[in-house]
């Protein structure tokens, strides 16, 4: 059984490697840097100057998702190339654009906080009566954030709008649910979650949060959307049990730590239950030593010696 | 007599959704041709458009019209719309409306490599093509290609952001400016054309294939015709007819163009492009009125169809 962990930075890829080497499986981490991806007459190729990728029987990827255009072409690859990974093809466009993350979800029957998008900065006032205040209102440029800002009323939005100064490529307006964030960590079938409040207060870091078990309503909302967006593995930020996040990297430490768990063995679980499902790949080499195996028990074993 | 002015209008209503770059010449045209065969035609760039999600599901909204009501959409993007395109795509292909192109096509075809990646796959000739993210690790890349070879932004269009590299201290100074903007590229093995600076343009229309020459200004290697050169109608061979129709139906899409050019005497795709330009200076309106009809005869088609599945379930009640 192999596993290729591909990440940006070692110290990421890690923890998964060595659970995965502590349960028998062969894996090894390659930087994403390294990879160059080939595309020539019927035959599509990833490669890297010391790795073979198609040796192994599944890839656990992380990485960020403003990668995502390198990222989707090689999952695809690797979907084609039927090897398990934790993210499906067109997962990253999903994770990488907030207005069609939440067209997506709400395709998908996700329960999401309304929301709406727009191109245009004389569209706002007219958009902003669809919806009731307080709201989140946010710029972007390209598919990132440019400015985000919670507005109560008319005049905050006012000043919202006047504050943009750069030509922008679209905005965001969502209803403000007014409570704590619910961070979760899905694996598989398996829920881990972190409230975000510290003493009755809601809190923005999430190390400051505290251990939450999950309703059976937000375990459902947080599996669901993780599917809903191609992913196997993710962290889901939900809101009163509506989703607000949906993000293919998982932050191990922090929910190690406060949900005195081991991510990573649970990571490694649900590879080993994977690949089972799927069937193991076998190389040239394990062919190799099989026909060996069995020459050895017939007369050409001492050439074989 | 033109048959073109006593045709009959359809009840149809048709929706256009143009980029923000859209083309005026090209809206206009688009327009006018659908008046002359459509009930009702609308036409707005996307940033006009409001997405609006909640627990009622999807809606694209224009002054407080539905726009997912509409018998057909053409959403006619490039990759300067992404960050509503993709949502607006998706709501369209959740709706009932006709659309002759879809989600995952304006993503493949706004990504040069990705293209290249998605047609080998199924044997489509194409040209030799990597993709790295960090310049540091593009050894690999570039013993692949082979000097001189192509550098393209990856969502360039329109001959925008196409270098052709042709050595090593060349390539260190463009990477290093690419990396510096954070930009992916996609290298591809430079095809020395038969009649350099020639290429072909093949419009998908259904089944229907119609094929252009391209030839480009004179002392420019690319022949897109923003850049200036000039195109031609052609009759296209068996082989750039395969080509092109199986390009289309690799990206499940009724409309597109499929540019090729020729290697080594074999006909290898460029690109594919998820909306074209109908080249009116050279082909007039002929392109934007084989593509009204196609509309037509598809939504024409789609209603009967719902009409017999309407009747054959109020007879079985």
């Amino acid at each position: 059984m192999r596993v290729l962990v591909l990440a940006e930075k070692e110290n990421v890829a890690k923890p998964f490697v060595d659970a995965m080497k502590r349960k028998g499986v062969k894996a090894s981490y390659l930087q994403l840097l390294k990879i160059n991806l080939v595309s020539k007459h019927k035959n599509v190729q990833i490669k890297a100057l010391e790795e073979n990728i198609p040796k192994y029987d599944a890839v656990f990827l992380q990485a960020r998702t403003d990668l995502a255009p390198f990222i989707e072409p090689l999952i695809d690859i690797l979907y084609e190339q039927k090897i398990f990974c934790n993210a499906k093809p067109g997962s990253y466009y999903i994770a990488v654009n907030e207005p069609y993350r939440f067209v997506n979800l709400s395709s998908n029957n996700i329960k999401t906080p309304k929301t709406l998008s727009t191109g245009s900065i004389k569209n706002i006032e007219r958009v902003s009566k669809k919806i009731s205040y307080p709201l989140i209102a946010k710029s972007f440029i390209g598919k990132n954030v440019q400015q985000s800002m919670l507005v109560n009323n008319d005049n905050e939005l006012n000043n919202f709008v006047k504050s943009i100064k750069t030509k922008v490529d679209g905005f965001v307006l969502r209803e403000f649910i007014d409570d704590c964030v619910v961070s979760c960590v899905v694996i598989g079938r398996k829920v881990f979650a972190i409230d975000r409040r510290n003493n009755n207060k809601c809190v923005l870091e999430l190390e400051k949060g505290r251990f939450y078990n999950p309703k059976e309503e937000e375990k459902e909302n947080a599996l669901n959307a993780t599917r809903a967006c191609g992913l196997e593995i993710a962290r889901v930020d939900l809101v009163k049990g509506r989703v607000i996040a949906v993000e293919p990297e998982i932050p191990i430490d922090v929910f190690n730590k406060i949900c005195s768990e081991n991510l990573e063995e649970h990571v490694a679980n649900f590879f080993i239950d994977k690949i089972n499902e799927i069937g193991v790949k076998k190389t040239v080499g394990d062919d190799l030593i099989e026909i060996a195996n069995k020459l050895s028990k017939t007369m050409f074993s001492r050439f074989l010696k | 007599m033109n048959n073109k002015v006593i045709q009959k209008k359809e009840k149809i209503s048709f929706l256009i959704i143009g980029s923000k770059r859209f083309k005026k010449s090209t809206a206009k045209a688009m327009v006018e041709e659908a008046k002359k065969t459509f009930e009702h035609v609308l036409f707005i760039t996307i940033d006009k458009i409001q997405i609006q999600t909640s627990d009622s599901g999807v809606g694209l909204f224009y002054k407080g019209r539905n726009l997912l009501s509409y018998d057909a959409i053409y959403p006619r993007l490039s990759s300067s719309d992404f960050l509503l395109g993709e949502a607006v795509i998706k709501a369209i292909e959740q709706s009932a409306a006709y659309s002759p192109v879809n989600l995952k096509a304006y993503q493949i075809t706004n990504h040069k490599f990705y293209t290249a990646q998605k047609l080998s796959n199924v044997g489509i000739p194409g040209v030799l093509s990597t993709l790295f993210i960090s310049p540091k690790f593009s050894k690999l890349a570039v013993k692949e290609t082979g000097f001189p070879f192509v550098m393209k932004l990856i969502s360039g269009f329109a001959g925008k952001g196409v270098v052709l590299v042709r050595d090593p201290s060349q390539m260190n100074s463009i990477l290093d400016a690419v990396h510096l903007f954070e930009e992916f590229i996609c290298t591809q093995q430079f095809v020395k054309s038969k009649k350099p600076g020639t290429d072909v343009r093949c419009y998908i229309i259904g089944n229907y294939v119609l094929a252009v020459k391209r030839i480009s200004a004179k002392g420019d290697w690319r022949s897109n015709l923003s850049r200036g050169g000039s195109a031609k109608l052609i009759n296209p061979s068996q082989e750039m007819l395969d080509i092109a129709q199986k390009s289309a139906k690799v990206l499940g899409v009724d409309l597109c163009a499929v540019d090729m050019m020729d290697k080594n005497g074999k006909w290898v795709v460029i690109e594919v492009n998820f909306m074209p330009g109908p080249f009116m200076k050279y082909l007039g309106d002929m392109v934007v009125h084989e593509w009204i009809q196609f509309i037509k005869r598809k939504v024409l088609l789609k209603k009967k169809k719902e009409l017999r599945k309407e009747k054959k379930a109020e007879k079985k009640i």
